[in-house]
């Protein structure tokens, strides 16, 4: 049996003119096969619009003002976030063109490889001449200070010393432990 | 829309919470009940119900307030309900043991037989939306539960109107194979149970 154009009338649910009701009467009469369909669709349908609306459990508009308070944190999180971020990559650039800017003008100053290589030596001979001065003015300090005084003044010396460094620590301490301190 | 509605939502524009939430408390059960049927579970439901209220409380300046409030919310919940299936794509109606947890007897509180019988309801309309697609699925929501032309569908899910038709045509066979197999099933079931002599068990 032909099932066209009864089917299509079924499934797309539209308004029908008078003649094609009739026609589509007489069909569902004679054909089991649209007669099921149409009790199905109309099945469906009651069923759907029978169902009544379903609710949330209650308290549904505070869990969303909480939910829109986690929210909004997390954005103004974010756009911290965001700002470091952008502030790190500024420093880092200005750093970058710093060492740029720097690199060229100490180049520049010198007309080739050999003179930097030069000055280079030059200017590392200069600072080890300085350390071995140092070198020696210390040896000369640490032969004569433990002449100046008797080792029963160095003991006493010792002693306040260890005394001061004693209270400090100790007042510190109590300073931490002070009320409305973190 | 209500006059209180458009105060509310003038305030909610300028960033009033407050005022939105009382557009929240307004719609909260058509926008969970459309969520409900579109991913079957209240869990989802509830996560997607809130989802689509921040996003049209973040979008409020976009919503033309000619158009009907209640269309434009609802169309925010279709969307984000069908991207989360499409996301998912995994069969989204599984869970069942949880209809208790969120069904909102009405009052009065009903017999534990209503609530089976509720509950059995909702189970076979999941059964029956679980075999369309996303899209389709939404256009049979708003359709059948919202009364929505068309037109009003086309414009919800920014599709065409012929392709709500074609859409709706095509559920519309998917619903009534499903029904016709849900119907046979219950049949068996009834004619098995009748059959059964009081001195059967069924494990023989
Ligand atoms: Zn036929």
């Amino acid at each position: 049996m032909k099932h066209q154009p009864f089917d299509n009338w079924l499934l797309f649910d539209e308004r029908l003119t008078p003649d094609q009701s009739q026609d589509l009467d007489q069909h569902l009469q004679d054909c089991g096969h649209c007669r099921g369909l149409q009790q199905s669709l109309e099945g469906v349908a009651n069923f759907f619009r029978d169902s009544s609306e379903i609710e949330p459990i209650s308290g549904f508009a505070d869990r969303w003002q909480i939910r829109l308070k986690q929210e909004q944190l997390g954005v103004v999180a974010a756009r911290h976030r965001w700002q470091s971020w952008i502030t790190l990559i500024l420093i880092a650039n200005g750093v970058s063109l710093l060492g740029v800017l720097l690199g060229m003008t100490f180049f520049n100053t010198f007309d080739s490889l050999t003179e930097l290589f030069m000055v280079s030596v030059y200017r590392l001979t200069s600072l080890l001449t300085v350390i071995n001065i140092f070198q020696n003015l210390l040896a000369i300090v640490i032969r004569t200070i433990p002449g100046l005084l008797s080792p029963s003044g160095w003991a006493i010396l010792a002693g306040i010393v260890s005394a001061g460094s004693l209270i400090w620590i100790l007042s510190l301490a109590r300073l931490a432990r002070m009320p409305g301190r973190a | 829309m209500n006059d209180n509605e458009a105060v509310w939502l003038a305030k909610a524009r300028a960033g009033d919470d407050d005022a939105f939430t009382h557009i929240v408390e307004a719609y909260q059960k058509p926008v969970f009940s459309l969520c409900y049927r579109m991913l079957g579970n209240a869990g989802d439901a509830e996560d997607a119900a809130q989802e689509a209220f921040l996003r049209a409380y973040r979008h409020l300046n976009r919503y033309d307030p000619n158009r009907s409030f209640a269309t434009w919310l609802l169309s925010i919940a279709s969307h984000y309900c069908i991207d989360r299936l499409r996301k998912k794509k995994l069969p989204s109606f599984s869970i069942d043991n949880e209809a208790h947890d969120w069904w909102q007897p009405p009052d009065p509180g009903p017999t534990p037989e209503a609530v089976l019988v509720m509950d059995q309801k909702h189970r076979r309309i999941r059964e029956l939306l679980d075999v369309l697609a996303p899209k389709d699925r939404a256009a049979v929501v708003l359709h059948y539960w919202y009364d929505y032309s068309y037109e009003e569908i086309a414009e919800s899910l920014a599709i065409s109107e012929s392709a709500v038709k074609s859409r709706l045509y095509r559920a519309r066979r998917a619903l009534a194979e499903n029904w016709q197999t849900q119907e046979s099933q219950m049949e068996m079931i009834e004619s098995n149970s009748t059959e059964r002599t009081p001195y059967e068990t069924p494990a023989f």
